[in-house]
């Protein structure tokens, strides 16, 4: 896949305060790329740097090979998606649609068989009378996506233009974007705080923390290969377990830890010391018979979830936390809070954090 | 609703009564006597005529005072409203400290008395020699109506969403075209409310014209100087028109403002 956006080094700052922290990343055609984070993390203003409307105080945001630090915001293959939707309220829907045209100075015939085309694209042909007042939030989310689809730029930038709807018609517009993206064939870049909307819609994410880029990567990447402790908390649930390593061999590598002691996969590539931070998922964590490589750990709730349960699970000490999930609740039934199970972890899907 | 109630109600219902007819008798009995004579404090009915009215318009004096009166407002009005929006427009995009100062600037005429203002500006003028004539009264109704326009036009721009103007310029549109088609619809209301509010609030000035009018008159000090020498019917005959005419203006205003409001509750 060609390679159409760059931001290198790039940071933020107003005044004293940082906003993004030495930003890196490069963005495919055809791409439908998130940025995740919390509001006030700087994920706006990332967009707003690529769409032009502030400058970064430093790096270098790259079209196709081109540095567009100091282009005016006309001159870039861009539009954007405002989270307010901010259509024109003294136009109706068509006008709304065809100002990209009009102010190219594109002759009307063109303008009005175009503007049909995208309005039929989002599913508004019968709206264009309509001034923008009288139309719902979803349909002025869909115009103002209609009014950048128009001008075919290279890139649409979203900036939370879900945020602003429930949670029913939220889910419809997810549904409608994903559709409307493999159509028009067209790089979406798009913002949001919702992880599950992330996950729903987006060939890569790259989660925003403290100014800072956690991790970018396809949903699958981020949920099964978390490169740090945040982001292994980040989407689900993870056991994070300080361990040391006791001895190992090519093949594997045995380590003790306050639920007792296990083996994992010796994976050469990985840098790590000999403390390290072993995290795996509820769900990766089996119930067996003893064995030699099990641990025994003492149930302190078991939380019934239909055909599964939860449970929460100590070492004998008491002081470590072990979260056991998708226990079949036929096994569930007969275990009782305060008696021991043995457990082994799933090792094919742990994570090995050296921070 | 018992019967002490019900007196409560007429009494409150006759006292409102008797308020609006203080408050608006002057106002009747000026019209009421632009049409009748009295003499001797009884209305003469048989007296009806028009005839101030006509004779009005051979009062040269009144007429000429009236048209000058009319240049100053227009001319104040485009004034004002070009400077207020300029200012308004800075003020709401500006990050400049200097912007409270210049809110305070804007203001300090409108809120000193005019009689300061006037003589302030007299002596300004003189200062640069720039003799009194109605140019002069219009710059002083500018600055004295700017804080006005002023306010109504920056109300309505901090209504408006900053990604209005984003958007316009994202979808490829010159600081030009973005302020033609887009900023400019969308307050054009406040402009003509602002317009016509500074044009009234010029066309009764009196103060500060005193100071800086030169050798013309304009409308409200024509009648002053009318007033001092003896009431006539003509005097009656232009506050009348006047009257009107501002009630006209007035309406206006508010139709505008209830229409949009409408526009705005779909």
């Amino acid at each position: 896949m060609s390679e159409i956006l760059e931001l290198k080094n790039v940071s933020k700052q107003y005044g004293e305060t940082k906003v993004l922290d030495n930003i890196n990343f490069k963005i495919n055609n055809n791409e439908f790329f998130t940025i995740l984070g919390s509001s006030g993390s700087g994920k706006s203003t990332i967009i707003r740097m690529i769409g032009g409307f502030t400058k970064p105080s430093a790096g270098e945001i790259i079209y196709e090979n081109n540095i567009i630090n100091d282009e005016p915001i006309f001159n870039r293959p861009f539009n954007t998606v405002f989270q307010d939707y901010a259509l024109f309220p003294n136009m109706n829907v068509f006008d709304n649609v065809g100002f990209g045209l009009k102010i190219k100075n594109i002759n009307k015939g063109e303008i009005e068989k175009k503007v049909l085309d995208v309005l039929a694209v989002v599913g508004l042909e019968n709206f264009s009378k309509r001034m923008p007042q009288e139309l719902s939030g979803g349909q002025q989310q869909r115009v103002a996506l209609a009014r950048a689809i128009i001008c075919e730029p290279k890139i649409i930038l979203l900036d939370e233009p879900l945020g602003a709807l429930d949670a029913e018609l939220r889910k419809q517009m997810q549904l409608f974007l994903k559709e409307i993206q493999k159509k028009i064939q067209i790089t979406f870049i798009f913002i949001t705080h919702d992880q599950e909307e992330a996950i729903f819609l987006s060939d890569r994410i790259a989660v925003l923390n403290k100014h800072k880029f956690e991790q970018i990567g396809s949903p699958k990447d981020l949920y099964y290969s978390p490169q740090t402790t945040y982001m292994a908390k980040f989407f689900g649930e993870c056991n994070l377990i300080n361990c040391s390593v006791i001895n190992e061999d090519s093949k594997s590598v045995k380590v003790s830890s306050k639920f007792g002691n296990f083996v994992i996969p010796n994976n050469a590539t990985l840098n790590r010391d000999l403390d390290f931070v072993y995290g795996i998922r509820p769900e990766e964590v089996k119930l067996v018979a003893k064995n030699e490589n099990s641990m025994r750990v003492k149930i302190r709730d078991i939380s019934f979830k239909g055909s599964t349960s939860t449970i929460n699970a100590t070492n004998e000490n008491e002081d470590a936390l072990l979260k056991i999930q998708n226990i079949s609740s036929n096994i569930s039934q007969s275990l009782s809070v305060g008696t021991y199970i043995d457990v082994e972890f799933n090792t094919e899907f742990g994570s090995i954090f050296t921070e | 609703m018992t019967r002490s109630e019900n007196y409560t109600k007429y009494l409150l219902a006759c006292l409102t009564g008797l308020i609006v007819a203080a408050l608006y008798a002057p106002i009747v009995l000026t019209i009421f006597y632009s049409f009748y004579k009295s003499r001797k404090g009884k209305v003469d009915w048989g007296s009806f005529s028009y005839e101030p009215y006509t004779k009005l318009i051979f009062e040269r004096q009144i007429l000429e005072s009236l048209m000058n009166s009319i240049y100053v407002g227009v001319v104040t009005v485009i004034c004002s409203v070009i400077i207020g929006f300029y200012f308004a427009n800075y003020y709401h995009t500006s990050k400049s400290k200097m912007k409270e100062f210049l809110q305070f600037i804007i203001f300090l005429p409108f809120l000193l008395p005019p009689i300061i203002t006037g003589l302030s500006l007299l002596i300004f003028f003189r200062e640069i020699n720039l003799p009194r004539s109605l140019n002069t009264v219009v710059i002083g109704h500018t600055i004295f109506v700017l804080a006005i326009v002023f306010k109504i036009i920056l109300n309505k721009l901090e209504t408006l969403k900053p990604s209005l103007m984003e958007s316009a310029y994202d979808l490829g549109a010159s600081k030009w075209q973005a302020f033609y088609y887009v900023l400019l619809p969308n307050i054009k209301l406040s402009l003509i409310i602002a317009g016509l509010l500074a044009f009234t609030i010029s066309l009764d000035e009196t103060l500060i014209t005193l100071f800086l009018i030169g050798n013309d008159t304009t409308w409200p000090i024509k009648l002053w100087a009318k007033m001092r020498v003896g009431f006539s019917k003509q005097v009656n005959a232009s506050v009348t028109l006047i009257l009107i005419l501002t009630s006209l203006l007035v309406l206006l205003i508010a139709s505008i403002i209830s229409r949009s409001e409408r526009k705005i509750m779909y």
